[in-house]
């Protein structure tokens, strides 16, 4: 097939007969400059003639009204977070972080400083004497 | 990726990031769909918000699967026809001949950015009800989801589609032949 005759534009739109078509897929395969023609013609057309999109305002103003008509209620978004399955290793370390918080509650209370009369001592002072650090 | 339809869903159920998805599917060719039955930015993008509003605001819809496009584009269409008629010149929009876009020269062998060029003056000098079919053909539609947007039968349907083309290829001769 001569690249004269190549009809990329109805090849593309899908309006040729079978066989007219298998011929431009055979010409496609062994033509470059049909083959980059075609590639070329297919990508301007699907980013659209002029590649226009709207403005940034149009689509923040869309977004916003969507956001607010379909804004799930309080009630259905406490819904939606109570339901959520809370993961395996969430409740593992909740569980860790109680016992160790459980096994150290008592040696915290142990280190109360003793109250004599209601007056302070200090425990550790003595030590401090002795180490000449007073 | 997920279909339309499960998107248009979770929109509607307050997902966002579902819109921005959806939003982004259709942002450039529904857009130009409406620019070119419009020609005019503001109004085009009135259009668009007021479809995308309309589409998503709709009771008791019952899609097909594959059948939101179809039924975004005719919502669109039926305001940009509302907008056409408010203007007092819908009927003659639509059946005149668009504004004479510049022609390429015969001789003339395009290359790289140059097809853009040529591709859109042969589209701007597309009669309306052609242009149509070529933004809705280029969006990917079905002869069958482009007889839906349009109301029209599937027999008028295609052979609007082989004038549209025969135009083209016409106009762009010059880059299409060797």
């Amino acid at each position: 097939m001569d690249c004269v005759v190549v009809d990329l534009v109805s090849y593309h739109f899908g309006t040729l007969e079978e066989g007219a078509r298998d011929a431009i897929d055979d010409h496609l395969l062994g033509c470059t400059a049909c083959l980059r023609s075609y590639l070329a013609l297919k990508r301007q057309v699907a980013r659209g003639v002029g590649g226009e999109v709207p403005s940034d305002a149009v689509r923040a103003r869309l977004r916003g009204a969507v956001a607010e008509r379909f804004r799930p209620s309080t009630l259905a978004r406490a819904r939606g977070w109570m339901s959520r399955p809370i993961p395996f290793y969430q409740g593992l370390a909740a569980a860790v972080l109680a016992l160790v918080v459980a096994a150290l509650l008592p040696a915290f209370a142990d280190k109360t400083p003793p109250a004599a009369g209601g007056r302070y001592v200090d425990t550790a002072r003595p030590l401090a004497e002795s180490l000449s650090i007073y | 990726m997920d279909p339309d339809e499960a998107l248009y869903a979770r929109v509607r159920r307050g997902d966002m990031r579902a819109f921005d998805e959806l939003y982004a599917r259709y942002e450039s060719r529904l857009y130009g769909f409406l620019l070119s039955m419009l020609r005019n930015r503001a109004d085009a993008e009135d259009v668009f918000h007021e479809a995308f509003m309309k589409a998503l605001d709709a009771r008791d819809v019952e899609l097909r699967p594959g059948g939101f496009r179809a039924w975004l584009y005719r919502i669109a269409r039926n305001s940009a026809l509302n907008v056409l008629r408010g203007r007092e010149r819908g009927a003659r929009a639509i059946t005149s001949i668009p504004e004479e876009a510049p022609r390429l020269r015969a001789d003339e062998r395009l290359e790289g950015h140059e097809l853009d060029t040529a591709l859109a003056g042969a589209v701007a000098r597309l009669p309306p009800r052609l242009l149509e079919l070529f933004h809705l053909r280029s969006s990917g539609m079905t002869y069958e989801e482009m007889a839906e947007v349009l109301e029209t039968p599937l027999g008028t349907i295609k052979s609007r589609m082989s004038q549209m083309v025969t135009t083209l290829r016409e106009e762009m001769k010059p880059w299409t032949a060797s």
